[in-house]
């Protein structure tokens, strides 16, 4: 135990059940760390009552508001404010990252505030950078490679210990039964297969598995659509090889349930957030805004299945009126890959070339959580190469982790294909592009600077040159709308931009160059990663051509 | 949910403030956070 004084924490998370569970992860690692300190949650009672009993293994005190009598009750929120106001909060962190709790974090005093808030004139301010980091990427994009469960033990401003961080289940060794439990629903209808689908996976499974016992189950809200996949006609004669638990399960409940399961499936959903706490082997099929490396649950056992559909992953506010990435994935692949996990054994790339067909793995990504440095991977199994994304989201991964936590991770730079490769060169130019602009942002700073420290300062000079720094913000927007793959370093830097440190012009601006300072390097790292990708892709197209022609 | 007069004059004083740059008030960022709450609550309700 260190000698720290014992401080007061309060963590946000006012959003669904699922992030309570990731917040859980990353806030035990901290209270393993430092029992000393003493941990406040502020949340929404709906969500805080079923997982009451776990989160007061790691939280002091809970502050739970009620959202649903809000609408009836306004005075609900004057007491909620007051009660937590008698806290003494020396840091507050908002992991939530929506509207109404960047408000809350506004009006929560605290001596420090980690993650977004909103100033008494109404901006946003986001101080930190892996909270910046999370608003520029997961927010806005879909380029960002660690799960949610890493990126908020990031802002909390710990290191990954997989020692102890992939350790925590709750749930002392438990038999494991001849039963598959399956979640087949999800909080929104683009997330979730339609029963059709969910009709014949299980169908195939106790058809392959005479021994097993399927399990369904789900909240209350959920019973009607449980029904309608059991009253189908092709389950009908195994009516008593299934279960339905659907709206009969505590959580405590279906956390034993998952402990002697042989198997979960399910979609990116509260239940599947549970097998983190039971290891359960995992299959989750990502459909619609899931993002499968951000949300995958936190184990070594869980494996997600995605469509490779272009538009996938989309974003909640996407209109979409048929989803083609629910066609994507056929319920044939996704029965193998169960009857694989079944027996017990890990599932690579041998075996999926030896037994799923070219056509099943051509339209899906298999994900699988594995250890890195900096925290859990969902690595792509099927793919001997990575597409242009793909290649980026992992370039990205080293930099942040560089640059951000200082983090040198030992990875493996992705294999690629001619295809990736020309467009690899095409995001080459437009990199180059933005690290020149950024060293424009570099000099400009540094003339108004230099105009500031003169004798006389020239106001017509130091406006010509912030006018110079809008330019370079208006070109930068444009590589944007023209290389998408490169929002993540535009968006980190405009965000920062936006939140420069100091309270005067001088400090301000010397904030502003260590910005395009930074925004430099972080292009360099990401050009020589992609050069070094490209170089070792030829090297590997050189061989092989040589044994070609050796063979002939 | 209709909001009372005297909320409404809260929210109209917040346009006002902000139009002109003057800085808000505890009260009045607890206005923003209320309304941003019901109006999340009232969505997910409706898509209940």
């Amino acid at each position: 135990m260190s000698n720290n004084p014992s401080k007061t924490i309060a963590v946000i998370q006012i959003t669904r059940i699922g992030d309570l569970i990731q917040t859980y992860h990353s806030v035990a690692s901290f209270k393993s760390k430092h029992p000393e300190h003493r941990i406040v949650l502020i949340c929404r009672k709906q969500f805080y009552k079923p997982l009451e009993q776990i989160l007061s293994k790691v939280f002091d005190s809970v502050y739970a508001l009620d959202n649903e009598m809000l609408l009836t009750q306004p005075k609900v929120l004057d007491e909620f404010l007051s009660q937590l106001q008698s806290e003494k909060i020396d840091v507050l962190i908002n992991l939530s990252f929506s509207k109404s709790s960047n408000y809350l974090a506004s009006v929560v005093k605290s001596q420090y505030k980690i993650g977004p808030y909103y100033n008494r004139l109404n901006q946003l301010i986001v101080e930190d950078k892996w909270s910046q980091l999370l608003y520029s990427t997961t927010l806005r994009g879909t380029l960002n490679s660690f799960n949610l469960v890493d990126f908020f033990r990031n802002i909390i401003g710990l290191k990954f210990s997989p020692d102890s961080d992939l350790q925590r289940t709750i749930l002392s060794q438990t038999n494991k039964e001849k039963t598959i439990l399956i979640h087949p629903f999800a909080s929104a209808s683009r997330k979730t297969w339609k029963g059709e689908k969910w009709v014949e996976i299980i169908f195939k499974l106790l058809k392959d598995n005479p021994q097993h016992q399927i399990i369904i189950v789900g909240a209350k809200s959920e019973h009607v659509r449980a029904e309608s996949i059991l009253q189908n006609n092709i389950l009908k004669s195994n009516t008593a090889r299934i279960n339905n638990l659907v709206g009969k399960t505590s959580i405590p409940e279906l956390i034993q349930l998952l402990g002697s399961a042989a198997l979960f499936i399910g979609h990116d959903s509260m239940v599947s957030h549970l097998t983190s706490f039971t290891h359960t082997p995992t299959l989750t099929i990502s459909l619609g805004s899931v993002r499968p490396s951000e949300t995958i649950p936190y184990h070594l056992n869980a494996y997600s299945i995605a469509p490779k559909t272009k538009c996938f992953p989309c974003f909640p506010s996407d209109n979409c009126d048929y989803f083609q990435c629910h066609n994507d994935i056929s319920y044939q692949v996704v029965s193998q890959i169960a009857q694989e996990l079944l027996k017990n054994k890990a599932i690579d790339k041998n075996w999926a070339q030896n037994t799923l067909t070219e056509f099943q793995t051509s339209s899906v990504h298999l994900f699988k959580n594995v250890v890195c440095q900096s925290g859990l991977l969902a690595q792509n199994i099927l793919d001997s190469y990575s597409d242009s994304k793909e290649t980026l989201k992992s370039i990205y991964r080293l930099v942040w982790s560089f640059t951000l936590s200082d983090l040198d991770e030992n990875a493996h730079l992705p294999k690629i294909n001619h295809n990736t490769q020309s467009e690899l060169i095409s995001v080459l130019s437009s990199l180059q592009y933005l690290f020149e602009l950024s060293g424009f942002g570099k000099k400009y700073s540094r003339y108004i600077l230099e105009e500031l420290t003169s004798s006389q300062p020239r106001l017509s000079q130091i406006k010509d040159f912030s006018k110079k720094i809008d330019e370079i913000d208006s070109l930068q927007k444009i590589i944007l709308k023209t290389s998408p793959l490169l929002a993540p370093i535009i968006d980190f830097s405009t965000l920062r931009k936006a939140n420069l440190s100091g309270d005067n012009i001088v400090t301000l601006t010397e904030s502003s160059y260590t910005v395009f300072e930074e925004s430099e390097n972080i292009c360099k790292i990401v050009y020589e990663l992609i050069e070094t990708i490209i170089s070792e892709h030829k090297i590997q197209q050189k061989k092989q051509t040589s044994k070609h022609s050796e063979s002939i | 949910m209709k909001l009372t007069n005297e909320q409404l004059k809260t929210v109209n004083d917040i346009e006002a403030k902000l139009n002109r740059g003057i800085e808000l008030l505890d009260h009045e960022l607890q206005m923003l956070l209320f309304l941003n709450l019901i109006e999340e609550e009232a969505n997910e309700q409706q898509s209940k």
